[in-house]
């Protein structure tokens, strides 16, 4: 027989506050959470916004001090969101079986703090101000704090994760850009389904708010234009698009086993019911042309689930608010959905948070479970003029309904890769 | 009925040679391909040697393909090595649905861009206390920096690279689990076919961490060996003598084919990949938990995934990296599991020879161990001189072995607590 998977705990950290709780009440306030970037100066630069954090005190989430240093701020905020899920999804760490408990979460590569590095560079220099591979080798290393290397390795979000909640299953980290949180959740999501654990610690995190990250942001050509515009310059599928706004964050949500979650009364979200990954050839620096990529993620999708497109209700786009992003993702809905497309209803969530890279299909995967359990569709902030080449019905104002019985969330990563995940509202069916 | 899984090609480029022939050649002769670091002046770091691929030829591909022109180091590996799998397989365009071959991978970082990097950091000396002035580097970066060498530094680009170059369009991933990473990528694409989600994957793994960062972060944590003396004999696993890993770059890639599949199209079969187990030791970052708890349940799983018992195993392919506390703590894991058979069976590190590839090292230990069942040979552990109390099995100690071998376990066990063990079995 065929295992279930149920989503039984939510954790975010973002802009829009510490939990999943605060995130909900705002994007049902359709307030965003996007503001003129404070943590750095960065007047003069062409994107002055962001979707920054301002109350998060890692210290509320780590009591180990000593673990505390060698964790950037996505491992941080890792670590947060993790937390924020079990606490959430009522889990009593002591009474779950650590063997049969696991995590797969979605990284990359992880930015330096600038002036960490650059007191390492600064003490490699000679007379002359010039470095010297010499002098970082017999005193440049030696500013790096002994354990430098271990704030920065993508599998550390994991590897504390796994530590602090003793989780002795199985531990991955996936680095596929955009699509990593995403494919992490569709990967975990198939590890419970194979009977390779009970429960599974899914998501990401992301914070390239900092000027290595938003300089790599703005040469990828991927950030909004119009600072006159503030927050409302991150508009996705809106026919003035052009691009986004970084955010910074984690979203993790808990998967288990249905019956392991029924024995334990736990509150349930969704089912997920399917995924669907793939590649395709669009990758940063070529003409976006290809959509059959993400129409193969959303066609397996739904063949793994067992569903027509026809019955789908909801789509959560991926939405980055990139030009050409958005014009494939649409191309690839109407592949999929046929005479469909234009009426099913599509929603875009990261306005509400800036887009948050390597986190955001976990951010997105919580508010997908929030909109199924709670029956109410967010608006696609800033949404105000249709794209004459994007035939979608774009949400663009809250709407309250009763009849989402399914959600399909999209991920795509700049590079080529794709995944799209199927969840299905629960009413107690067993 | 549950769908097998074979081996069908296999590419490796390590410090021992550029192909799979040559690294096979060479381990069976119980060579090193360690040496002094030539890719950067490292005459003043604590570490001063590594296992360096060389006079490797990836013009080819470049002039085939110009957007390869930027790619990282890990990139380049990988596109080689897998050009030799994709080959070796006798894969055609023809062959599959783009959409039924997917791609699993464990690559690395592309490495910094070094000199840019450093120029944008030198425009921006900060006052007040500040040490870089934000705003000065903001203005400048964009105009320093290279955003193909930027891009091409994220592990996603060499999955894109692959996928691209070789036709895969189905299911792909890239995870980065440190020293497991290529096992664990090698098991996840075993599970993508046997679910049915995909009738081929390209596996393994590609990684360079011998730049001036690599060396620098792992010499802070004390985890090299620092005697740079005598290059080749420095990696020594399991030997009393043995402190700290000697870093090496490459690339091991894996086609992995469902039986039926692979049997239409009339490939060699290399051998049956029938086990595969997953933990995490969820103790410490740095250091293995001492009575191996972790490892002990990764070849419990996967000895229970293959259902045979722990006798039926012919060859350990240990994770063996020449640290003090992994070679003990592999030794205690494996005498758990094989009990009075732990003092029995053969088992051999060949990073003796290669050095650690990080994230590839566990496909071309994959790869090595589907040559033993194939050539009826056992590559040796060499620098295997003085023996460690705490490390008394049968390491194969210096020379190669003749010994039939229908089925090995392969460990990896990565920084940070995660634990891959695989099975693979002669093809029957």
């Amino acid at each position: 027989m065929k295992r279930r998977v149920v989503v039984t705990g939510l954790g975010a950290v973002s802009c829009l506050g510490i939990g999943a709780d605060p995130l909900w009440k705002a994007v049902i306030e359709s307030r965003s959470g996007i503001g003129p970037i404070q943590s750095f100066a960065c007047d003069g630069f062409p994107v002055q916004y962001g979707g920054e954090i301002h109350d998060f005190n890692p210290r509320d989430f780590v009591e180990n001090r000593k673990a505390l240093k060698v964790m950037s701020r996505d491992i941080q905020l890792a670590c947060a969101a993790s937390m924020l899920a079990f606490q959430e999804g009522g889990i009593d760490i002591s009474k779950i079986n650590p063997e049969r408990s696991g995590i797969t979460m979605g990284a990359g590569l992880l930015d330096n703090e600038i002036d960490e590095i650059a007191a390492c560079i600064r003490n490699s220099l000679d007379e002359s101000g010039n470095f010297q591979m010499t002098k970082f080798g017999s005193e440049g290393i030696r500013t790096l704090f002994p354990l430098w290397m271990l704030k920065y390795l993508p599998n550390m979000p994991a590897c504390h994760i796994s530590i602090m909640y003793n989780l002795q299953g199985p531990s991955n980290t996936i680095t596929t850009a955009c699509a990593a949180a995403m494919q992490a959740i569709g990967e975990a999501f198939r590890i419970i389904e194979r009977d390779g654990a009970d429960l599974m610690v899914a998501g990401g995190a992301e914070c390239r708010m900092n000027p290595f990250g938003i300089t790599r942001y703005q040469i990828f050509h991927t950030l909004a234009n119009g600072n006159g515009t503030g927050r409302a310059a991150y508009r996705p599928f809106d026919r003035h698009r052009s691009g986004f706004i970084v955010g910074e964050g984690s979203g993790v949500i808990v998967l288990e086993e249905l019956e392991h979650a029924l024995k334990r009364n736990a509150k349930i979200y969704a089912e997920i019911i399917g995924y669907g990954s793939s590649a395709d050839f669009n990758y940063l620096h070529q003409n976006m042309t290809d959509s059959s990529g993400r129409e193969t993620a959303m066609e397996m999708a739904f063949r793994d689930a067992g569903l027509s497109p026809e019955d789908l209700d909801l789509i959560h786009a991926h939405g980055s608010g990139i030009p050409k992003d958005d014009l494939l993702e649409a191309k690839a809905i109407h592949h999929v959905f046929g005479s469909r497309a234009s009426q099913i209803p599509v929603v875009a969530t990261k306005p509400f948070i800036g887009h948050t890279g390597f986190a955001s299909g976990g951010l997105q995967m919580v508010l997908s479970s929030q909109i199924i359990k709670n029956q109410r569709i967010p608006a696609t902030l800033n949404y105000e003029i249709a794209d004459p080449e994007i035939d979608l019905s774009i949400v663009k104002t809250l709407t309250q309904t009763s009849k989402i019985e399914t959600i399909l969330s999209n991920a795509f990563g700049l590079s080529g890769q794709n995944a799209s995940v199927i969840i299905r509202r629960w009413e107690g069916r067993s | 009925m549950s769908r097998r899984i074979v081996v069908t090609g296999v590419g490796i480029i390590s410090p021992l040679g550029n192909n799979v022939d040559i690294n096979w050649k060479r381990m069976i002769r119980g060579e090193s391909g360690v040496g002094h670091i030539t890719l950067f002046d490292a005459s003043t770091f604590p570490t001063k040697i590594a296992g360096e691929v060389r006079n490797f030829n990836f013009k080819p591909w470049i002039e085939r393909d110009p957007l390869l022109s930027r790619v990282g180091r890990n990139t380049q590996f990988a596109i080689l090595a897998a050009g030799e799998a994709y080959h070796d397989a006798g894969l055609d365009e023809g062959d599959y649905d783009p959409r039924r071959m997917g791609i699993y991978f464990a690559a690395g970082d592309g490495g910094a861009d070094l000199k840019n990097f450093i120029r944008s950091l030198c425009v921006a000396w900060g006052n007040n206390g500040e040490i870089i002035d934000k705003k000065v580097f903001l203005k400048n970066g964009v105009d320093i920096y290279d955003r193909f060498a930027e891009l091409e530094q994220e592990p996603c680009m060499t999955l894109a690279h692959l996928a691209r170059l070789f036709r895969a369009r189905g299911p792909v991933s890239n995870c980065l689990t440190a020293c497991a990473a290529s096992s664990q990528a090698i098991g996840e694409a075993y599970e993508t076919i046997r679910r049915g989600d995909a009738d081929v994957m390209l596996t393994g793994g590609a990684h360079s961490m011998i730049h001036p960062f690599g060396v620098a972060g792992f010499n802070l944590l004390t985890a090299l060996t620092t005697k740079n003396d005598d290059p080749t004999k420095v990696s020594r696993p399991f030997d009393f003598k043995r402190d700290g890993f000697v870093l090496a770059e490459g690339s091991g890639v894996l086609i992995l084919e469902e039986l039926e599949f692979a049997k239409k199209r009339k490939a060699k079969i290399y051998g049956e990949v029938i086990g595969y187990g997953s933990t995490a030791d969820a103790y410490r970052l740095t250091d293995s938990h001492p009575e191996g708890r972790g490892a002990i349940k990764a070849m419990e799983l996967a000895l229970n995934s293959a259902r045979i018992k722990p006798e039926d195993v012919n060859y350990i392919n240990a994770h063996g990296t020449s640290t003090v506390v992994n070679d003990m703590v592999e030794t205690i894991a494996i005498k758990k599991i094989f009990r009075e058979y732990a003092y029995r069976v053969p088992i051999s590190s060949i990073k003796s020879m290669l050095g650690h590839l990080i994230a590839a090292a566990g496909a071309v230990e994959l790869i090595t161990s589907l040559l033993v069942i194939q050539n009826g040979v056992i590559p040796p552990t060499i620098n295997y001189e003085e023996k460690d109390p705490e490390c008394d099995l049968d390491y194969v100690p210096n020379q190669a072995r003749e010994n039939i071998v229908e089925t090995v376990l392969s460990n990896s066990f990565g920084f940070g607590g995660q634990n891959i063990t695989l099975i693979v079995r002669k093809f029957r």
